[in-house]
């Protein structure tokens, strides 16, 4: 599309209004200072910078009006942002020629009574500036641009709040729509219309924009919607723009399937065909957690235990154990006996208050006993356990049956063998076992990974060729 | 009175005197003039930007007394602690991971001037003779990835690997390219990952530093110690340079004719005095030296066993290919392997010697390079294993790299033919990989163009690089910040991105 001067005149508006703005609100003040004697020495430049405010002001309009036309904008808004700003170039004509009328002197001129009609005047283009400013931030940045200044985390958080009802909720209002509002009404919403596209309603994403359909039922990849926030954020293509916030690999997944699945706006989140990946984010939404990505806790395991004891954590840092919530705010704890100043079976009875809220686990080289066993034995809903070197044995393995929730379970070098560690087959969630340096010989390990196809089993014991150029080096001939 | 109490009176009168020449009128003005100011604007301040979740996030709880204290991650992170593997010099990506058939078609052919215009290099001048690569290449694993036989060990591994091979940089000399992959600055001054990552997470075991820096190859990093510097982080957090030879630490030995207790008697009245003198100035460097102190007395019971590698079993130091007694880069892998296992977050290795030019044999393809390479494949590729079978790969991420890479033409030193195959400084486009830590298994993001001279996909930068080490160990690198000198500071500046493609 060919740029013409008057659409070229038309993108000056948003640096022409600093001009008005800048201008006119300073000659204002300069009126009601110059009330007095002591700033009279101002009086000669208020006529200029009037002069030249209520050009800038006509420029600004002018271009403005343009602007408007070129249709990336409609709206209530932008006929007020219009109107308001002729009203502020007019007022700012009359108060150019009230003062014009009667030349400034430096000398202080009594209570003459035009003065007050100019003060009155130089106060209603203050105000005017100031509202016409406003609108057009408002055009600009969003409509609620200044009170996300001031709410906590607005604009940045997550949007999708929790589904109260996932089945029978409808899914453009009750997941759909919130993303659209949060990160593209902004600018392809009522007021703005960017490359001349609206997505506040499945009517104008159907219509699409200057750049094609934003919204091809059940065709994501035809849908300009989908595609576009799907490119690399270094793509010029890619939206939201790189500056914006970005949509989260969630909010993306919804807008996919929600696209994929027909684009309805009145379908129900129930009656809609649902992939595994869906149904997991659904899952998630339903008990309030948000994105799983890296950046959030959401994958930890509700619901939280209560705090863990202070005086408890205290002590077994006084002891040199780590102990410390797997993430900030939350519960759930990682504990580490690495650097325990005593190995000891004390030491480890401290851990005894907060069994409870421990998700990790790590001993090494930590010589466990049977007593040793109980008081591990009741971190219930640990998930990561690793006891490197601790002298288990088959007997000790076996109080190691009742971790409902264990996933991962570290048992380097430890003298267990095959027939205790085939006991841990009752152990359902596991899904990680390191058998490295221990009693299980090679066809142990064989027969254990297919009996138990569900758990990666590492069994260690690498090694690597020697090779001649190990050993050797290349010497210049 | 005794003669002992004779002293201490010496000793406090001394202490008064010393005491009274910092207290000048100047010192009045200010504390009050200031102390009222900060008051005011403590006060005036104190709404500004509280609330938001984002920045909440980022600030750590310090404890100046206790600065080693742990610290759990703003979010849950996957990784628990880093190897970092620099090759100091900047390896040649053409020889070892970027496989470019194209490039040995041009082999001997001038450099056309479209790759030349407008660049700078280090060494090249004139037009230079294009060079292909120095290695055969084959694929291997399950993901089908090229690499070179230059290293036949890690090829064996490349399906725990995720390779970047589109990073560039925009420094082109050793110093401030280095600078800028640990401390995200080309210039002085500003703390290195493992300072960072320390200050936010502290160290997991109290007996041993939280950031340990191990040298090889003969050399220091270029960039020198500024490289594993704290900057303006309190200097607690700088990386402690262990030896790989003799004592892990210089005079980590109690020495003759000192017993432990008197050890111990002495650190606590030099902490007792350092305390004062806090109470006095309230100057937390203060407190990190106590610190700091009483760490070194902790650590000389735990370093010498921890650091030392002989009680490895044999086969270990056979996988690892170590050499006893000497400093070499795979004792210092193996090292690594054991810090890390006994809690230090952060473990930063340089090994100095990839500075490819072929002016002389010791750094020409053909010979000193494959001299390195050897040096760095087999016990590369046995820490990765070895830390696999120990259930630590999936909580260590391991990142190995240079600091730039090389150009697919031959250097012509000063425009003179070097005398041995070697290739220049080059910015645009070198491989850097990770392993374990939550990153994927077998994957390769980013792309070169056909003679490997730009990136034409997946292109990152140091920043992204230290964003995604940061994301992995569960910091957001835009929250994770200092203040410093009126504004807060960030690892990534004002730039960064996860690199989510690779994440797991």
């Amino acid at each position: 599309m060919l740029l013409t001067i008057a659409d070229l005149f038309a993108r000056f508006h948003p640096i022409l209004v600093h001009f008005p703005v800048g201008i006119l609100v300073l000659a204002a003040g300069f009126i009601w200072l110059t009330n007095g004697d002591k700033y009279a020495q101002l009086k000669p430049a208020i006529q200029i910078m009037l002069f030249w405010g209520m050009l800038s002001a006509l420029f600004s309009c002018s271009s403005g009006w343009l602007l408007a036309a070129s249709g990336d904008y409609e709206g209530d808004l932008v006929d007020q942002h219009r109107w308001m700003g002729i009203a502020t170039a007019v007022a700012s004509g009359i108060l150019w020629w009230l003062v014009r009328r009667q030349p400034a002197s430096v000398v202080s001129d009594a209570s003459s009574q035009p003065k007050y009609w100019r003060r009155g005047v130089s106060a209603a283009v203050l105000a005017l500036v100031t509202v016409t400013g406003h609108m057009g931030g408002s055009l600009t940045h969003g409509e609620d641009y200044l009170q996300e200044a001031l709410q906590a985390g607005a604009g940045k958080g997550p949007v999708i709040a929790k589904l109260e009802n996932p089945d029978t909720a409808v899914l453009y209002n009750g997941l759909v729509q919130p993303i659209l509002e949060a990160r593209c009404y902004s600018c392809h919403g009522e007021n703005k219309q960017k490359g001349k596209l609206r997505l506040d309603d499945i009517r104008y994403m159907l219509k699409g924009g200057e750049d094609g359909v934003a919204l091809a039922p059940g065709k994501p990849e035809e849908s300009g919607l989908v595609g576009r926030i799907q490119l690399p954020i270094d793509n010029k293509d890619h939206m939201p723009p790189r500056e914006k916030t970005q949509l989260t690999a969630d909010e993306i997944k919804i807008l996919h399937w929600w696209v994929a699945t027909g684009g309805s706006d009145t379908a129900r989140i129930g009656h809609l065909q649902q992939t595994a990946e869906v149904k997991a984010l659904l899952v998630r939404l339903a008990t309030g957690a948000t994105d799983a990505e890296a950046g959030s806790n959401s994958n930890l395991p509700s619901p939280e235990p209560p705090a863990a004891d202070t005086a408890a954590l205290n002590a077994l840092q006084r002891a040199g154990v780590t102990a410390i919530p797997v993430a900030q705010g939350s519960n759930w704890l990682t504990l580490s006996f690495v650097g325990a100043f005593e190995k000891n079976e004390v030491t480890l009875a401290l851990l005894a208050p907060v069994a409870k809220q421990v998700l990790n686990l790590r001993l090494d080289h930590y010589p466990l006993t049977p007593k040793g066993m109980d008081i591990l034995s009741a971190c219930t809903d640990i998930q990561r356990l690793e006891l490197p070197y601790c002298k288990l044995t088959d007997a000790l393995l076996q109080k190691l049956g009742a971790f409902s929730k264990l996933q991962s379970l570290n048992l380097t070098g430890n003298p267990v063998t095959a027939a205790g560690v085939k006991n841990l087959q009752s152990l359902k969630a596991l899904q990680q076992l390191y058998l490295y340096q221990t009693g299980l010989a090679g066809a142990d390990m064989r027969v254990l990974q297919e009996q138990w196809p569900a758990v990666k089993i590492d069994s260690g014991g690498y090694r690597l060729p020697m090779l001649p150029g190990d050993t050797s080096e290349v010497k210049v001939n | 009175m005794t003669t002992q109490d004779f002293i201490n009176q010496r000793l406090a009168e001394e202490a008064r005197l010393a005491q009274l020449q910092v207290q000048s009128r100047r010192h009045f003005l200010k504390e009050s003039a200031m102390g009222l100011g900060a008051l005011a604007m403590g006060s005036l301040l104190g709404g500004c930007g509280a609330g938001s979740r984002r920045a909440d996030s980022g600030l750590i709880a310090f404890d100046p007394a206790r600065p080693l204290l742990p610290k759990a991650p703003p979010f849950l992170g996957k990784a628990r602690s880093v190897i970092y593997l620099h090759m100091a010099g900047a390896p040649s990506p053409l020889e070892l991971f970027d496989y470019k058939p194209e490039l040995a078609k041009m082999d001997g052919q001038d450099c056309p001037p479209s790759l030349l215009a407008g660049k700078q290099f280090a060494f090249i001048r004139g037009v230079p003779k294009m060079l292909g690569p120095q290695a055969k290449f084959a694929q291997h694993g399950e993901s089908r990835t090229w690499i070179s036989e230059h290293l036949p060990h890690l090829s064996t591994v490349v399906d725990e690997i995720s390779f970047l091979k589109a990073v560039k940089t925009d420094q082109f000399n050793h110093a401030p390219a280095q600078l800028l992959v640990h401390t995200g600055s080309a210039r002085l001054g500003r703390p290195s990952m493992g300072s960072w990552i320390t200050y936010g997470l502290g160290t997991e075991n109290q007996n041993l530093p939280g950031f340990v820096v191990l040298t090889s190859g003969g050399n220091f990093p270029d960039a020198g110690k500024s490289v594993w510097g704290s900057g303006f982080l309190p200097s607690v957090y700088q990386g402690v340079q262990c030896r790989s030879e003799g004592d892990p630490v210089l005079f980590i030995k109690d020495p003759n004719g000192m017993s432990r207790d008197l050890r111990k008697a002495s650190i606590d009245a030099i902490n007792k005095a350092n305390q004062q003198s806090y109470d006095d100035y309230k100057d937390p460097e203060i407190l990190s030296r106590i610190s700091q102190y009483e760490m070194a007395y902790r650590m000389q019971i735990a370093a010498p066993e921890v650091m030392d590698i002989n009680d490895e079993p044999d086969y270990i130091h056979e996988m690892y290919g170590t050499k006893p007694g000497k400093s070499c880069l795979a004792n210092n892998v193996l090292l690594a392997r054991k810090l890390v296992e006994k809690g230090v977050r952060y473990v930063q290795l340089f090994d100095w010697g990839w500075d490819a030019h072929g002016d002389h044999a010791g750094n020409s393809l053909n010979i000193g390079m494959i001299n390195k390479y050897r040096s760095m494949d087999k016990c590369v590729t046995a820490l990765l294993l070895d830390l696999k079978q120990r259930g630590l790969l999936d909580e260590t991420l391991v990142v190995w790299g240079g600091e730039f890479g090389r150009t697919p033409m031959m250097e012509n030193r000063n425009g003179a033919v070097n005398p041995f195959k070697g290739r220049d400084h080059h910015t645009e486009a070198f491989t850097i990989w990770m392993a374990g830590g939550g990153v994927k298994k077998g994957y390769t993001y980013g792309e070169t163009d056909e003679i490997g001279y730009y990136g034409v996909s997946g292109r990152v930068e140091a920043f992204d690089i230290q964003a995604t080490i940061l994301n992995q160990m569960g910091f957001d690198h835009e929250a994770f910040t200092y203040p410093f000198q009126g504004r807060p500071f960030r690892l990534t500046d004002v730039s960064g991105r996860v690199i989510r493609e690779i994440i797991a």
